[in-house]
């Protein structure tokens, strides 16, 4: 088997080579362990009202004419967002939303709608700092090429709250908490590049080099508690 | 921090951490290895071909049955027309519950056998046989996602999969194969969480993640110590201009034996390599202090850095060196002597 001197050399090049990801691996590993789910997550964030029972007298049937149109349809969905009564109609291939009120298209809810309901649901205590209707989903959310209500509140760890422009849906919830758990994770899963194959055979190289390096490390301290015995 | 200090914090931490480490790295890298589709059951199972809605249904009729609805679903079982009703529970603490009605006489219906053989047939689409159907209301590992009571489907395919559905809507909920439980073995072991599985913010795991970090970080403080940049002129020169240098080994009874060396060598693995012993504790980190030759003609032809405080002032002058500590550049004599003021033997010769 191995000499000591042949592992210490081994053990010390392994670890000039991948010692930096080992290093990374525990300082985001230790982050994430440390900052609970929920918080990065951010579910201390909202208070969601209880959902509303559905009252027949303010139910209007979906338009027949548009009902036509959306055909084949697969589900129709009536439920609410915040006190907003809307039905869900699923197709082979989209969603529309339709109004439980007018049983027309839904419109999109205005600026005043949106801050109404961010606010409603907040449990922080600053200030909205700035609304944005953004045109695509910013990158932080998963960049879809859907348009999204950004409302940005004035607290530590500036928190975001996103909101559906047509049903009002709370989407999500964003603060730098999961801003810097989101770049940790990158540097954890070693994604450097955007997700292609290239990482992942980075990724598998590193670790195998790291096993070896902390078995060659294993064998020093066989070495070590041997002779430190005699 | 004296190198001693780290390399024992290093070696402790190692005694501690290191199976865990070990661990780690393996199961991360089974996570880079497993077919993740296969993991998610991807494929294995397809909805089932309703057919499309007629009409849309009129929902004062079934609020008048259920007041405390709080969502309405319309959809298709084959080719009956259903409705999912959610209502509010009746006190505070119980979940809001689903009830699956025919969507003309509003009256429930009953997942059963029946209706999921129809849906496993037409939906399933890997390729084995359905072995065995059973009504779940336990909560166990592989249902713990899902709420309960569901259809467990039992399939002999390769992945010895498990299709789950709900029992009281009827609804593809999700499958679980072979792969998804070694997936799911390795995340134990990764999380730490040998219990719920789902939770890595468990007291141990931060505590061990935090002696991980002190682990990496002394071994990192350790590479900076451990490499000279003899170490890479060595490597650059080994690869690149092959002479080699002569070095002559005298032994406590004058005997001579030549060996040859490597441009920038470290005079403790030239002597490893032709097995002459040299004791040593830390395997040639400069730490243990054993390792002691002495050089009678060290004039620019070895350059030995670092004085251990084993070596006396009086003998560093007389060219006493730590060979791990000795990059040799130049042809050179090397006495070996026992120390013994030290009481021990600090390389004898003999040839291999």
């Amino acid at each position: 088997m191995f000499k000591a001197y042949q592992l210490r050399k081994k053990h010390k090049w392994l670890a000039l080579l991948v010692g930096w990801q080992l290093f990374l691996w525990s300082i985001s590993g230790l982050y994430m362990t440390f900052v609970d789910l929920d918080i990065i997550h951010g579910d201390h964030l909202v208070d969601m009202p209880a959902p509303a029972k559905i009252s027949s007298a303010t139910i209007q049937p979906i338009d027949a004419e548009l009902l036509q149109q959306l055909a084949p349809i697969r589900q129709i969905r009536l439920k609410s967002y915040f006190d907003l009564w809307v039905y869900e109609v699923i197709g082979d291939k989209t969603t529309t939303l339709v109004s439980a009120s007018s049983g027309k298209r839904q419109q999109p809810l205005t600026k005043q709608q949106i801050i109404q309901r961010a606010k409603q649901i907040y449990t922080g205590e600053g200030d909205i700092q700035s609304i944005n209707r953004l045109q695509s989903y910013p990158k932080e959310l998963g960049s879809r090429q859907k348009p999204v209500w950004q409302v940005n509140f004035d607290d530590p760890f500036n928190p975001s709250l996103y909101f559906d422009p047509l049903s009002g849906r709370l989407i999500s919830k964003r603060s730098d908490l999961w801003r810097v758990f989101d770049a940790l994770w990158v540097l954890h899963i070693m994604d450097y590049w955007g997700s292609n194959q290239f990482e992942g055979y980075l990724f598998r190289i590193v670790a195998i080099l790291s096993l070896f390096l902390t078995l060659f490390g294993a064998g020093l301290l066989y070495f070590r508690l041997k002779k430190g015995q005699q | 921090m004296t190198g001693n200090f780290l390399s024992r914090l290093h070696k402790i931490l190692a005694m501690i951490i290191g199976l865990q480490l070990i661990i780690w790295i393996i199961s991360g890298l089974v996570f880079s290895f497993i077919d993740h589709d296969a993991v998610d059951g991807k494929n294995l199972y397809r909805k089932s071909n309703h057919a499309a809605l007629n009409t849309a249904l009129d929902t004062s009729q079934l609020l008048r049955q259920y007041p405390n609805a709080l969502e309405v679903t319309q959809m298709m079982l084959f080719n009956r027309s259903v409705v999912k009703v959610k209502s509010q529970p009746t006190n505070a603490d119980t979940k809001a519950h689903w009830d699956l009605l025919d969507s003309q006489s509003f009256k429930p219906i009953a997942i059963n056998h029946k209706i999921m053989v129809q849906l496993a047939e037409q939906g399933y689409k890997g390729s084995g046989q359905l072995q065995q159907l059973t009504l779940v209301k336990r909560r166990d590992d592989e249902n713990r996602d899902f709420s309960l009571p569901v259809w467990q489907l039992i399939y002999d395919d390769n992945e010895e999969s498990h299709l789950y559905f709900s029992a009281t809507s009827g609804e593809y909920l999700g499958a679980r194969t072979s792969s998804w439980r070694v997936f799911d073995f390795f995340i134990m072991l990764h999380f730490m969480d040998y219990f719920a599985r789902d939770d890595f913010n468990t007291p141990w795991i931060i505590f061990a993640a935090l002696l991980m970090l002190f682990f990496s970080t002394s071994g990192l403080l350790l590479i900076k110590q451990g490499f000279s940049r003899k170490d890479f002129i060595h490597l650059y020169q080994k690869w690149f201009r092959k002479k080699p240098i002569k070095v002559l080994l005298i032994d406590q009874n004058g005997q001579e034996i030549q060996l040859l060396a490597d441009q920038g060598q470290r005079l403790f693995d030239l002597l490893q390599q032709h097995d002459i012993p040299v004791t040593t504790i830390c395997g040639g980190g400069g730490l243990c202090g054993r390792c002691i030759v002495r050089l009678p003609h060290l004039q620019g032809e070895a350059i030995a850095e670092d004085k251990h405080k084993r070596i006396s002032d009086e003998q560093w002058q007389q060219g006493y060196r730590l060979s791990c500590q000795t990059y040799l550049t130049g042809d050179i004599s090397c006495e070996i002597k026992e120390l013994k003021n030290h009481g021990e033997l600090i390389l004898s010769l003999k040839k291999a």
